[in-house]
């Protein structure tokens, strides 16, 4: 059973270690909203998108944590017999998305909080403001791909 | 094509009628006026009118300072009020009637007043009340304080000193000759002190003084004891609260004006935009000079209606010139139109562009409706929007979003019907009801939490198509600008490319043998990209980098359809969450009545929250699939908005 808590404490990891990411993110991201909501109200719309866009990462861990969930058999079905080697496989799987979502996350969160500068002084720009902060998700969404391919390659 | 063809219109006639020729375009609302004031520098002749168009904004700015000022005492204009109730239909005789009722000088001179008086009383109070606190250390001193004063001899002074030096400043004062010193009493931090020395010992005083950093204060000369003092000051208080009280009874004596202040807010709002558009114009001494931009659908009926009412007037109509900055009208049909709003927040798009709502709408409300998966939310929304159209009159601009919500929530329906999700499970977890649990079973043919794994892929699959039909939008924009080559080379392969790697990814995971031939298909449009995307490039070397790179940007298709896989994660989530709320419900013993309260209070909170949270996250995930995934692919903004010259009653409608 060591297998299997190892197994889960991974998945853990990757729900909290990125959702802590897109919380920090979008916490400096929504601060700055705030700042500009004070002045001009009516651009509330238009940050949104800014504010929510550091949220993919605490999406992206849990769907691992998700992923990892069923390939222990968690969602139905019977649970696997867990070795600790298989545990730690898991769990070293699940680090690519959890590492690169909360450092992706926070640093999306700074780039959106600048681009909450260009909605109060360019809003014609906003969008590619947006495309800036997308720019950074990139890696969140390589690490994925990692994680579910090394979640995938995991032999049970 | 979805964005209205515009035409230019130049309207030129003789002064004698351009009020009333601006006064029908005003009502009409069919035209944007454009600023011409760069282009005819001197020849604006319109501010040798000023005069009216001063006391419109003159008038304008009264009707606001007394309805923002008697706002504070009770007549704020509820608009939620106004659009529930309909606006007051206002005809020419109710406004001159309102305007010949309503002496509007006389009632902002008496809003001035009672401003001034207000704002005085309160300086006032607040004065008194920082004389007592002033004061009230010193209360313990039993002299009159108009006797602190220096005589022939001696000096008085009173002041405060820190804690720390009190002691050692009292007891260096009394042994010092010729000084008198009594200690007022002290708070945590510092004393307070009286002192009486002759003048002979000056300089040894202040020696002392200085040493232990005694700050002097002045007290106002009264002829009475502190505490009188302070009696008198808290009377004068008092006497400024009843004043303040009486003031505020007249200003709310004066709110009775509300429905003629209204009335005469929108009145003078629109007359000082009339006046002002003016400024926008060119003429002569005789004739006046106007230009702007109208749908083209409009422009025939306007030049007819215009030429028709007035014979000294001209109107040319004319297509926009190259390189014309044209505003931008969506033209759509009554079920795409609502989904605009999800385009006007990313910005319009310039008018040789492309109107991107037609193409998204059906994917935002799939999408949507994926992101909550719950028939009972759907129904929530559903009513709340229907309650809304029902009950506020709204402009267009909050029509069209209560529409959206109307369109999102008849698409959740469905969908949640099909994922079998009412309220969560609350259907399944009903006692009874078989015939309802197997009319839901019927209808429904995949649940999101047992086959989460097919949601995911169906999410991916979803993003696919989109991104596919992103490239595909600019393929046909391509191929209408007559970029032929564009379209072939680099829009095409891609489109053949992406569908081709599913097998290969299948494959990767497990799913069997992968027919070699996808793989064939992929490597062929990927060496058309490298050799072709940088054709423009006659440096061979260079033309192959970018190719290199633009296929290194083929990883964004990649990111692109991974980012839908938030429609699954929500799409779960609030089935999740909703599961959670019911559980907490049966946990509760349904013994009671208090019990029974209890059900009801956590299930209709709960719900209500998960709901509320669910149908946020779903528009903002839902449009950034669309801004951040679609756009991208083929959508550029850059367009101006149409601001047509028009009539805006905020209370009032014109009869």
């Amino acid at each position: 059973m060591e297998g299997l808590v190892i197994a889960l404490f991974g998945g853990a990891i990757a729900v909290f270690l990125a959702g802590t990411g897109s919380s920090i993110g979008i916490g400096y991201a929504g601060q700055a909203a705030n700042g500009l909501l004070s002045e001009e109200p009516e651009k509330f719309g238009t940050m949104l998108l800014l504010v929510a866009l550091p949220g993919t990462q605490g999406i992206y861990g849990f769907l691992t944590g998700f992923l990892v969930m069923n390939k222990v058999g968690l969602t139905g079905g019977e649970i696997a017999a867990v070795s600790v080697i298989q545990g730690w496989q898991i769990l070293g799987a699940c680090l690519p998305i959890a590492v690169s979502g909360l450092f992706s996350g926070i640093y999306q969160g700074k780039v959106c909080a600048a681009g909450i500068g260009v909605a109060a002084k360019q809003p014609g720009d906003v969008m590619k403001a947006v495309i800036y902060g997308a720019l950074v998700e990139t890696y969140a969404v390589l690490a994925l791909v990692i994680t579910i391919f090394l979640l995938n390659g995991v032999q049970l | 094509m979805s964005i209205a063809r515009m035409k230019k219109i130049h309207i030129t006639g003789h002064n004698s009628i351009r009020e009333d020729a601006v006064g029908l375009l005003h009502q009409w609302g069919a035209v944007q006026v454009n600023d011409l004031r760069e282009e005819f520098k001197d020849k604006n002749y319109f501010e040798n009118n000023g005069e009216k168009k001063k006391t419109g904004e003159d008038n304008l700015r009264k009707v606001t300072f007394i309805t923002k000022f008697l706002e504070r005492f009770g007549m704020k204009t509820s608009m939620l009020k106004v659009m529930s109730e309909g606006k007051e239909v206002v005809s020419r005789s109710r406004l001159e009637e309102v305007m010949n009722r309503l002496d509007m000088d006389g009632l902002y001179g008496k809003c001035r007043e009672l401003e001034k008086l207000l704002r005085q009383t309160d300086k006032n109070r607040v004065k008194a009340h920082e004389r007592i606190s002033q004061l009230k250390p010193w209360v313990a001193m039993r002299v009159k304080l108009a006797e602190l004063q220096d005589t022939v001899k001696t000096r008085v002074k009173t002041g405060t000193v820190d804690l720390k030096d009190y002691d050692e400043l009292i007891t260096e004062l009394r042994n010092n000759p010729g000084t008198e010193v009594i200690q007022v009493g002290r708070d945590n931090k510092s004393g307070y002190i009286f002192l009486v020395y002759l003048k002979t010992v000056d300089g040894v005083v202040d020696e002392l003084l200085k040493k232990h950093e005694f700050n002097q204060v002045s007290l106002p000369l009264e002829d009475l004891e502190p505490e009188g003092f302070i009696n008198q000051l808290e009377n004068s208080i008092r006497k400024y609260d009843k004043q303040e009280e009486e003031l505020v009874k007249k200003a709310e004596g004066l709110t009775s004006n509300k429905q003629y202040l209204n009335i005469l807010y929108d009145y003078y709002v629109n007359f000082s935009e009339r006046e002002s558009v003016g400024d926008f114009m060119a003429g002569t001494s005789s004739s006046f000079f106007l230009s702007g931009w109208i749908e083209g659908k409009n422009s025939n009926k306007v030049k007819k209606e215009l030429e028709s009412k007035f014979r000294e007037i001209e109107v040319f109509l004319a297509d926009p010139q190259k390189g014309e900055q044209v505003p931008i009208v969506f033209e759509n049909n009554r079920l795409v139109k609502p989904l605009e709003f999800v385009t006007d927040l990313y910005g319009k798009p310039e008018y040789s562009g492309i109107d991107p709502t037609p193409y998204f709408a059906l994917f935002f409300l799939l999408f949507f409706a994926l992101c909550i998966t719950d028939a009972g939310y759907g129904i929530l929304l559903t009513l709340a929007s229907l309650f809304v159209l029902k009950k506020y009159k709204m402009g267009p601009g909050g029509t069209r979003f209560w529409k959206l919500g109307l369109y999102g929530g008849i698409t959740t329906i469905v969908v949640g019907a099909l994922m079998g999700g009412w309220f969560g499970n609350t259907i399944d977890i009903l006692p009874g009801f078989q015939g309802l649990k197997d009319i839901k079973g019927a209808i429904m043919i995949m649940d999101p939490i047992k086959s989460s794994q097919t949601f995911l892929y169906f999410s991916f699959l979803l993003g696919l198509i989109q991104v596919m039909f992103g490239i595909a939008v600019k393929f046909y924009m391509d191929i209408r600008d007559g970029d032929i080559a564009g379209a072939f080379l680099d829009e095409l392969p891609w489109f053949i490319c992406l569908p081709c790697f599913v097998p290969i990814i299948i494959g990767f995971f497990g799913g069997g043998p992968v027919s070699g031939a996808w793989g064939a298909v992929v490597k062929v449009c990927l060496l058309v990209v490298l050799l072709f995307n940088g054709r423009k490039s006659k440096n061979i070397i260079l033309r192959l980098v970018k190719g290199t790179y633009r296929i290194y940007g083929g990883i964004d298709y990649m990111k692109d359809i991974l980012s839908y896989s938030r429609l699954f994660a929500l799409g779960l989530g609030t089935g999740i969450m909703a599961m959670a709320v019911n559980n907490m419900v049966t946990l509760i013993p349904s013994g009671s009545i208090v019990g029974v309260v209890f059900m009801v209070l956590i299930f209709v909170g709960g719900h209500t929250f998960n709901f509320v949270m669910n149908l946020l996250s779903a528009y903002i995930h839902t449009s950034r699939l669309q801004y951040v995934e679609f756009f991208t692919k083929f959508y550029e903004s850059g367009g101006q908005e149409f601001r047509p010259f028009m009539e805006r009653r905020k209370f009032t409608e014109a009869s």
